[in-house]
Parts: structure tokens; C-alpha cells; sequence
């Protein structure tokens, strides 16, 4: 299957570069879409070849973070929302995934972070607390750099 | 093609009351925000040229809506502040499938500049005269008198110099609890992160023009004749500006556009401001891209490819965006001004 899908993305590569770009004029506007058709066959190539990566398989860090929540004993953290957090260590995907689960697992684990950081910036009288934050943090960059795989890829992209 | 010359020439020539021939029809490059379509008419004999400008089928790219981007123009036309001469603006017409659109004058020019990116020293000078009119206008922009055109009727002003930046954080935490697409823990920390930071030495209240420079300016030669693409003008610390120039304030050294900013503008620009500046610009593109860009595709509203591209465009920048949460602003400024690329360079523009 990837080594299909590798043919595939070859020869579309090849089509749009050798065969459309050359004849189009490189500031039409037909021109950079096609361009941006070819930063988007990257991103997608990059999935298959890579193959897909959920978060918490690939990236003991959220998992650390997650496991050592329920330690930390944060007056913000509801019991629901913890136990969310420990649920979620359970529910990891393994093995072949489908791209939309890997989706569905990876937003998971993104929404829940989401909830953890806005249960404390809403909490009334939350006294800061430099170690969770740093902590959080890590997790955050950590599952930002790991998020659909597409770190190598996105570093060869354009910035504004 | 959404739009084309006879649905145009029949719409001109009623709205217009005169003979109205469509010569040409292009669309502008790239027009991620909104559609912009150059149009060549004779109108009643006469050859007269018009940038037609209209919402995407998905709806606005953007934050605000094209009926805001009119007022702006109609603010500015006439005053020292360059603008094409807003002529129309309409929705809800059986032209372009209802959808809203304003057109202009055209302005005789380009988005581009020949020859910009080219190793030679004649190239270089132009990246040396291009950038210092990108820096000038902007400094003219930010020392208009936006009271007096009334601007602040309908774009949010802050009360004060020093809650320029917290009134900017409010802004866009409201935009993005209303329109984020998907979970993105790196946003949401973002705004807590540099909440505390933000700088209050700020010394006038100024317009802000938004995304700004090569590709958004109309440029004859070296010199902005017509300031364009008003989507994301606001009010507050003007250097906020000099971060989303698409690079063409990083066509020279930036320690030499910040000295020409602060003489154009009267007023010195502290560290803490450009690096709050920088890392607030990182958020702020994160937040465009994708409740702006790539909501549309996510809800099944669109299957353009830049609308999908804005996910992945963004992904370097949210990155670096994590990697300075936490960190001294100081600290932030080797994390985010690494890469010297730009994206019309890299488009081929």
C-alpha cells in the first residue's frame, strides 16, 4: 500500500512539475496554486511514508504529563476532568490506523489539553504554579512538533 | 471561473448607467482571503480599469467582514494615507451569487516587484528601496489621525496607550473561542503565557494596516502608490505591523527599519514592544490560518486548496510559537526570526 501510494505522489509530483509548471507563467495565479497543490502532496506524502503517529504512542511526554496530573494534586483539576486524563492513557491506538482515527485520537488528546489549560486559567483565586506550567509546556511543544507528522515537512514550508 | 466578462459588463453597465465593454478579466494572485479580480473596460468610449473584489463562496477569509474593508477605504480615500478610490460596495444582488463585493479603481501598478529576488547588485538596491518605502508608509499610516476620519466608529479602539496590547489579546481570544476549528493547546496557552507580558510603554494609539508589503501594496516601481487589502486593519501599537510585511521588512537589516520606523514616526520603539510584537504576530497568523483559512475546508464549506494549505502552512510557525511559551520575550526572538524566507519569494511572486 505505501509503496503504491509512493508511485502515486511520484508521478502527480512529476505531472504538476515537469509537465504543469513549465508551461503555466510563474506568477499566475494557476501557477501558485499549483504550487501550493505540491506543499500540500508533501504534507500528505509525508503521512504514508512516515505512516501515521498517535500522540501518545509516539510521545511519552504527553503521556508522563497525563499519568503524573492526578499526583500533582491541583485545587483546579475536577475530578471529571482527571479522570478524563487517566482515560485517556487507556485509549491509545496501536498498530495500522485508519487516517481518521489518527485524527480522532490525536484531537482527543489535544482537546483534552485544551481543557486542562482553560480549567486553570478560569479557576477563581488559581495560584500560579511555575512547575505545572513548565511542565505543561514541554507537553505542549513536545505534541505540537509530533502533531500529524509533520514536523520535516514543515520546515521546508514558506512562512508569511 | 465564478465571475466572468458578460455577468461583469452587465452589472457594470446597469449600475453605471453607461456603455459598458469588458476588455479583460484576470484574477489576482493569490487571493486567499478574498477573491480579487482585476477588470479592463471602455466605458462610454473611454478605457477605465476596476478591481472588483468579492467574498469567497465559503464566505469572508478573514476576521472582518468586506462591508468593514469598504468603510476602510472610504475613511482613507483623500486623505495622505494612498488608497485605490472606493467606488461601490453591495450584497445581496442576483450578481456573483449574491455574495458581497466592493469595487475600486484600479490603480496603475502591481502587487510585485520585478526582478526583487534576483543576485545581482541592481537587486539589491531594490530590496534596499523597496523596503525602506514599505517602512516610511507604514510609519504614515501609524502617525494618521484615525479620530478624525472617524475610523474608531467601527473599528475597536483602546481606551489608552498602555492597553493597546491587552485590548489586542482580547480581540483575538474572542475570535478564536468563536471560530477555532479544532482543539490547539498551543493557542490556548499562548494567550495565558503572554497575557502578563504585554508591554504598556506604547506611545500613540495608532491605525494598523495588518498584512502589509510585497503582495498586498499596489507598488509602481520602488514607491506604494495604493495601499490594499484593509481585511485586517485595527487600532493599537503600530509595531505589530512590522511582523506581517511578508517579509519585506526583512529585505534589509531590521536594526536599520526599526531606526527609519522610530524617525518616521517621532517615537522610539522599546525592545520589550518589538519582541511582544513578534511573538503577538506568531499568534495572531496561527489564529488566521485556521479560523479563517482552514475553517471553511474543516466544515465541508470548500474544497479550495490554499483554504486546506492554511492547516499546513501554519504548522512551522505554531511550532515555534510552542517552543517560545514560558520563555523571557528576549529569549523568543532567535526562536521565531530564524527563517529569512518569505512567502511570494517562495511562491514564485
Amino acid at each position: 500500500m505505501i509503496t503504491t501510494c509512493a508511485k502515486l505522489f511520484s508521478v502527480i509530483r512529476s505531472v504538476l512539475t515537469d509537465q504543469v509548471l513549465t508551461n503555466l507563467e510563474a506568477s499566475t495565479w494557476t501557477a501558485a496554486n499549483v504550487r501550493a497543490s505540491l506543499a500540500l502532496l508533501t504534507y500528505l506524502e509525508d503521512l504514508t511514508k512516515n505512516g501515521p503517529k498517535v500522540l501518545l504512542e509516539n510521545n511519552a511526554t504527553i503521556g508522563a504529563f497525563l499519568s503524573s496530573l492526578g499526583d500533582r494534586n491541583l485545587p483546579w483539576m475536577s475530578a471529571p476532568l482527571l479522570t478524563r486524563c487517566r482515560a485517556a492513557l487507556g485509549r491509545q491506538a496501536r498498530g495500522d490506523v485508519t487516517l481518521d482515527r489518527l485524527i480522532e485520537e490525536n484531537w482527543t488528546l489535544q482537546s483534552l489539553l485544551v481543557d486542562v489549560i482553560r480549567a486553570r486559567n478560569y479557576a477563581t483565586g488559581a495560584v500560579p504554579d511555575d512547575a505545572f506550567d513548565h511542565a505543561l509546556r514541554v507537553c505542549i511543544s513536545s505534541t505540537t512538533a509530533l502533531d500529524f507528522s509533520i514536523t520535516r515537512n514543515a520546515s521546508q514550508m514558506p512562512p508569511f | 471561473m465564478t465571475v466572468d466578462a458578460l455577468t461583469i459588463q452587465s452589472y457594470f453597465s446597469k449600475k453605471l448607467g453607461q456603455s459598458v465593454t469588458v476588455d479583460s478579466v484576470r484574477q489576482s494572485f493569490p487571493g486567499i482571503s478574498r477573491e480579487t479580480w482585476l477588470v479592463k473596460a471602455t466605458v462610454s468610449g473611454v478605457p477605465t480599469g476596476y478591481v472588483l473584489r468579492i467574498d469567497p463562496p465559503e464566505g469572508s477569509g478573514g476576521p472582518t467582514s468586506l462591508q468593514f474593508e469598504w468603510q476602510v477605504y472610504s475613511a482613507l480615500w483623500g486623505t495622505e494615507i494612498p488608497v485605490a478610490k472606493p467606488l461601490w460596495y453591495a450584497d445581496g444582488l442576483p450578481f456573483a451569487q449574491g455574495r458581497p463585493h466592493m469595487v475600486r479603481a484600479l490603480v496603475d501598478g502591481s502587487t510585485t516587484v520585478e526582478g526583487l529576488f534576483r543576485d545581482t547588485a541592481e537587486a539589491a538596491q531594490l530590496r534596499r528601496n523597496v523596503a525602506i518605502e514599505a517602512v516610511r508608509k507604514l510609519a504614515l499610516v501609524h502617525t494618521f489621525n484615525w479620530r478624525a476620519a472617524a475610523l474608531d466608529s467601527f473599528i475597536p479602539a483602546p481606551a489608552s496607550t498602555g492597553e493597546c496590547w491587552t485590548h489586542e489579546l482580547q480581540i483575538w481570544r474572542e475570535h478564536w473561542h468563536r471560530f477555532g476549528p479544532i482543539p490547539c493547546p498551543v493557542i490556548e496557552e499562548a494567550f495565558y503565557w503572554l497575557a502578563p507580558l504585554a508591554p504598556h510603554d506604547v506611545p500613540l494609539i495608532s491605525l494598523n494596516k495588518g498584512n502589509n508589503g510585497i503582495g498586498e501594496e499596489i507598488w509602481r516601481n520602488t514607491a506604494i502608490v495604493a495601499m490594499s487589502d484593509w481585511e485586517l486593519a485595527s487600532i493599537g501599537d503600530g509595531v505589530a505591523d512590522l511582523f506581517w510585511s511578508q517579509g519585506t521588512l526583512r529585505l534589509i537589516d531590521f536594526d536599520e527599519i526599526v531606526r527609519l520606523y522610530s524617525e518616521a514616526t517621532g517615537h522610539a520603539v522599546s525592545p520589550e514592544r518589538l519582541a511582544f510584537g513578534n511573538a503577538f504576530t506568531l499568534l495572531k497568523q496561527t489564529i488566521c490560518a485556521l479560523a479563517f483559512w482552514y475553517r471553511p475546508y474543516h466544515e465541508g464549506r470548500t474544497q479550495r486548496v490554499y483554504a486546506l494549505s492554511g492547516r499546513t502552512f501554519i504548522h512551522e510557525i505554531e511550532h515555534r510559537l510552542s517552543r517560545c511559551l514560558g520563555r523571557p520575550l528576549d529569549e523568543t526572538w532567535a526562536i521565531t526570526r530564524g527563517n529569512e524566507k518569505n512567502l511570494y519569494g517562495e511562491l514564485g511572486g
